[in-house]
């Protein structure tokens, strides 16, 4: 046949969920300087969520927004020059997947006079081409991974069968917001984390009748929840300001680091060592000439087996034909 | 990541739609055929598209006989995405509209059961795929039923959650839903199926009609106009206002419309397609009923008509 072509690709498997120290490893390689990362994180989520208020948008599209503007930068080079572009690609993906879509022209015109920028035809138009690229480059690093799971839901469920207080609950679901600007979501499942949220929030309203809390009932590791635990925990305790609680409890602070102390000695995850961090190909900064030049397939978690067959395929015929090699798993 | 090497031949273009371009090809290493949909992306089209996303979604975690399989999602060299796709060579739309094909109760019966099974695997994902219609179920050359296009599928919303209105094709689209409500569950669906159902007995459409208020008309007049009656809080919805009253067929009027269909033929037929999504049946109801287990057996898939050549 005559205009036959071969697709000469690479293959990247979706991980939704990382050890802290996985992220870490990826920040340091991205992110020059933590600290203004940080900032302007909780920045990001004040400005999505005024975004998402006037855009009329549920919370769980701010919710994925998040977790996908957090992911991109685990991939891709920080600034604080193009940031807010990519948060609003972020939520420009997450209102698609979300069945919240709005067109992304009505997306920029109510975004740019929220950030200042000019908000003419021309200003919008050229907006569009920067984010519509940065789109591209986040669908690759979520790896066409659509799958979503919300907090808050999860968190609602839980806590009406658990008997709680509405009181207790809408504590817990504050919570579970302000964790949006940590990086819970990108470390443990969402039903943990929700959990962890009424956890924290029973444990502040010191409402000892929720504990012991089984989480197993849920389907949950326990030292998932922990782990979710001990993310959200070091939000109130480092930058108090930057959470929701602040405006409700000014003067609670120390409650959290009380809290914190008490649950030292639990176990959270057991993390991975450096050379393995080093030698997964999975953790190298995206780089998309491959899927410029060739082509990039994308897997989910469910073909991790057929996943590592193609690559140790590919390890041996390698072997075979140099003499150095690089082992991903 | 790592490289592999190529996997696929893209070969041939066999057709276009609004948001993709399909091409038919090889998996180089079995030579099994292929079918690649290429997304096309670009300015005009605010990036990807939203049925894009939904196919790959559901598509990717879906896996059923009568489901069609995503093999493999890539993006290429131009940037565009591609699904590689099992090749499904014809439709049932195909084989309902060649009249040189003689339908058996065999095969009608055969084709439903592997249609709610398929379903009926969405429905307990709590996904709806809100567009089944013959031209989406695809026929494999070993005769199987899968169901393809999920780009209007979603998954079943939570309690409050607003769902649009707006979908199927109009022909297959539930009473609910011409009303506008926008809280339905997966009994749109099992709406389409019984309107498939009827389509594959009469082979030509039910309820064609050529606009949303003639569809009303179409619908109501073959199954009755519903009322609070036998549908209670209908005239709540939004779209529900100044029905020309049509009484229910009586089943000796259904005998007659569908004259070859057996008594729980038309039985199944009656509780897929009830006006009030509530007393419709669910695809399991639907599964268990006494027409799949009375003769005439369905006939096997490799001995179901195929398309005349």
């Amino acid at each position: 046949m005559a205009d036959q072509q071969y697709f000469k690709s690479s293959v990247q498997i979706s991980r939704p969920f990382l050890t802290s120290k996985a992220v870490k490893f990826l920040q340091k390689k991205t992110i020059p300087d933590y600290q203004t990362y940080k900032q302007r994180i909780s920045h990001v989520l004040s400005f999505l969520l005024s975004l998402t208020r006037l855009l009329k948008f549920p919370s769980r599209t701010l919710e994925s927004a998040m977790l996908y503007y957090q992911r991109y930068y685990l991939f891709n080079h920080f600034s604080t020059s193009s940031n807010i572009d990519v948060a609003i690609a972020a939520l420009f993906i997450a209102s698609k997947n979300e069945d919240t879509i709005k067109k992304l022209r009505d997306i920029i015109a109510i975004a740019n006079p929220l950030r200042n920028a000019p908000n003419t035809n021309e200003a919008i138009e050229e907006n569009k081409k920067v984010i519509l690229n940065f789109e591209k480059k986040m669908l690759e690093t979520i790896s066409f991974d659509f799958r979503t799971y919300h907090i808050d839901e999860l968190l609602i469920r839980i806590a009406k069968d658990l008997k709680l207080s509405v009181d207790l609950t809408y504590l817990a679901y504050m919570i579970a917001f302000d964790s949006f600007q940590t990086e819970v979501s990108l470390k443990t499942p969402q039903h943990a984390t929700a959990i962890a949220c009424i956890i924290i929030a029973a444990k502040f309203r010191e409402e000892n009748s929720v504990f012991p809390l089984n989480s197993a009932k849920y389907k949950c590791d326990r030292a998932l929840v922990n782990e979710a635990l001990f993310e959200i925990l070091e939000l109130y305790i480092n930058n108090y300001n930057y959470g929701s609680l602040a405006d409700m409890y000014p003067n609670d602070k120390e409650s959290f680091i009380k809290i914190r102390i008490n649950i030292k000695n639990e176990i959270n995850l057991k993390d991975l060592d450096e050379r393995s961090l080093l030698n997964d190909g999975f953790y190298n900064i995206k780089n998309y000439n491959v899927s410029d030049t060739g082509s990039a397939r994308y897997m989910l978690g469910n073909q991790e087996k057929r996943f590592y067959e193609e690559v140790d395929a590919q390890e041996n015929y390698k072997e075979s034909t140099e003499p150095k090699k690089v082992k991903l798993h | 990541m790592s490289d592999i090497a190529a996997n696929y031949t893209k070969e041939k273009k066999v057709g276009e739609g609004t948001y993709a371009v399909v091409y038919l090809g090889k998996q180089v290493k079995t030579k099994k055929l292929i079918a690649v949909k290429e997304i096309k992306t670009g300015m005009f089209k605010d990036g990807l598209d939203m049925s894009a996303i939904r196919e790959v979604k559901y598509l990717l975690e879906l896996r059923h006989e009568n489901i069609i399989s995503l093999l493999d999602v890539y993006s290429s060299e131009n940037g565009n995405l591609n699904l590689v796709l099992e090749f499904l060579p014809c439709d049932l739309e195909v084989l309902i509209k060649d009249k040189n094909i003689v339908f058996q109760q065999a095969d009608v019966k055969s084709w439903m059961l592997m249609i709610l099974r398929g379903v009926h695997h969405c429905h307990r994902n709590y996904i709806l795929h809100r567009d089944l219609k013959p031209n989406n179920l695809l026929i494999s050359p070993t005769g199987e039923i899968k169901i393809a296009d999920f780009g209007l599928a979603r998954s079943l919303g939570s309690p409050g959650e607003n769902l649009t209105a707006n979908v199927v094709t109009i022909w297959y689209r539930a009473p609910e839903l011409l009303f506008g409500s926008r809280h339905y569950t997966s009994s749109v669906d099992v709406w389409s199926v019984g309107i498939i159902f009827a389509e594959l007995m009469l082979r030509t459409p039910y309820l064609p009609g050529t606009s949303d208020a003639e569809q009303l008309e179409v619908t109501f007049r073959a199954l009755g106009t519903p009322t609070e009656k036998n549908w209670p809080n209908v005239s709540k919805l939004p779209w529900y206002n100044s029905l020309k009253i049509y009484p229910p067929p009586t089943r000796n009027e259904l005998k007659n419309r569908f004259i070859a269909a057996s008594g729980s033929a038309l039985d199944l037929m009656i509780s897929l397609t009830q006006l009030d999504p509530a007393k419709r049946c669910s695809c399991e109801e639907a599964l268990q009923t006494v027409y799949f287990t009375e003769f005439p057996r369905p006939t096997k898939p490799k001995d179901l008509p195929k398309k005349s050549s």
